[in-house]
């Protein structure tokens, strides 16, 4: 009687335990969804300013004439692949000239403080891109260039432009 | 030893009981629907797009029976983030709106268990609701495309 015991209790509690897992198992049904999302290559410049200048000053007192505005705050916004290289130059068009007068665009020196891919300092330059910053990947970087024009007496007296163009290169 | 088969028994059956739900034995079933079975996001500009939507929506439609007035939840769970070779989006920075609400909710994807609560109600009946997807669109995002698959799972407990 023990042992039929032993077994009915058994016997029930395996019912109970299969009837506990029978309803454990949740109802349900699934389906699925892909999602696709296409990246391109895309670069975007900006400059808080269109000209800058440089008053005239006295070559002894003001060797160095800041420009006006103080910097040109710069942002430069590049899609590319997570290795390549975004580059940022900048190079003028020619010389500072007033008439037949000429200031040789070397004169024209920037400094930048932006670090994190800017370059701390540069030169301008007629013949070749001069690097302003570069970076590896996509992002949106700001940065800011601070123009300054060595004085000399050489100088003719004159209203002199030249026209720089800054480039950002995403591959 | 009798005595203690007994008092086993006694415990025992009232369980067996209990774990015979009519709901059980009528069985619950659900039909899911989701249409169509794939969406895609468009290349944009970030400053003009801060937010992209996706091509087309999503309809879903949950059809229940033999629910004997149980609650039903429709969750999504992602397989992991957006990924184009060795690149990846977040996959939260999906998310949704969606009609018929209260029962469809908005949300976000993600890749972590239990997902993210879709749509809910309970009883017997036809819930139709219709998602607009969006991505974030950022400057971050290397180029590529993307791809996952995220799964839509409507059960009852």
């Amino acid at each position: 009687m023990s042992t039929i015991a032993r077994r009915s209790v058994m016997a029930l509690l395996g019912l109970a335990a299969a009837l506990a897992a029978g309803t454990a198992m949740a109802a349900n049904d699934a389906q699925n969804l892909t999602i696709n999302a296409t990246v391109s290559a895309a670069a975007k410049l900006s400059l808080d300013a269109a000209a800058i200048s440089f008053a005239s000053a006295d070559a002894d007192s003001t060797p160095s004439i800041p420009s006006s505005p103080a910097a040109v705050n710069i942002t430069a916004k590049a899609k590319t692949g997570s290795s390549q290289t975004v580059t940022l130059t900048v190079q003028s068009g020619g010389d500072l000239t007033s008439g037949t007068d000429v200031i040789p665009i070397s004169q024209v020196t920037w400094t930048s403080g932006s670090g994190g891919g800017w370059s701390a300092n540069g030169t301008m330059s007629k013949s070749a891109p001069q690097t302003v910053a570069s970076w590896t990947g996509s992002g949106s970087r700001t940065g800011s260039n601070s123009y300054a024009l060595a004085n000399s007496w050489d100088y003719a007296t004159g209203s002199y432009t030249a026209v720089t163009t800054y480039t950002l290169t995403s591959p | 030893m009798n005595r203690i088969a007994s008092t086993i028994l006694a415990v025992a059956l009232p369980a067996t009981l209990t774990l015979f739900p009519s709901a059980a034995r009528a069985g619950k079933k659900f039909t899911l629907t989701v249409a169509p079975a794939n969406i895609t996001f468009p290349d944009q500009d970030p400053d003009a797009f801060p937010v992209t939507a996706a091509t087309s929506t999503v309809s879903i439609t949950v059809k229940t029976s033999g629910m004997k007035g149980a609650q039903w939840s429709l969750t999504a769970l992602s397989r992991g983030e957006l990924l184009s070779a060795g690149s990846s989006i977040p996959i939260a920075n999906i998310s949704w709106t969606a009609t018929n609400q209260p029962t469809f909710t908005n949300g976000s994807l993600t890749a972590t268990v239990p997902g993210t609560l879709v749509a809910r109600n309970s009883g017997n009946g036809t819930w139709s609701g219709v998602l607009t997807f969006t991505i974030q669109n950022l400057w971050t995002y290397a180029t590529g495309i993307y791809t996952q698959t995220t799964d839509f799972t409507v059960s009852s407990p």
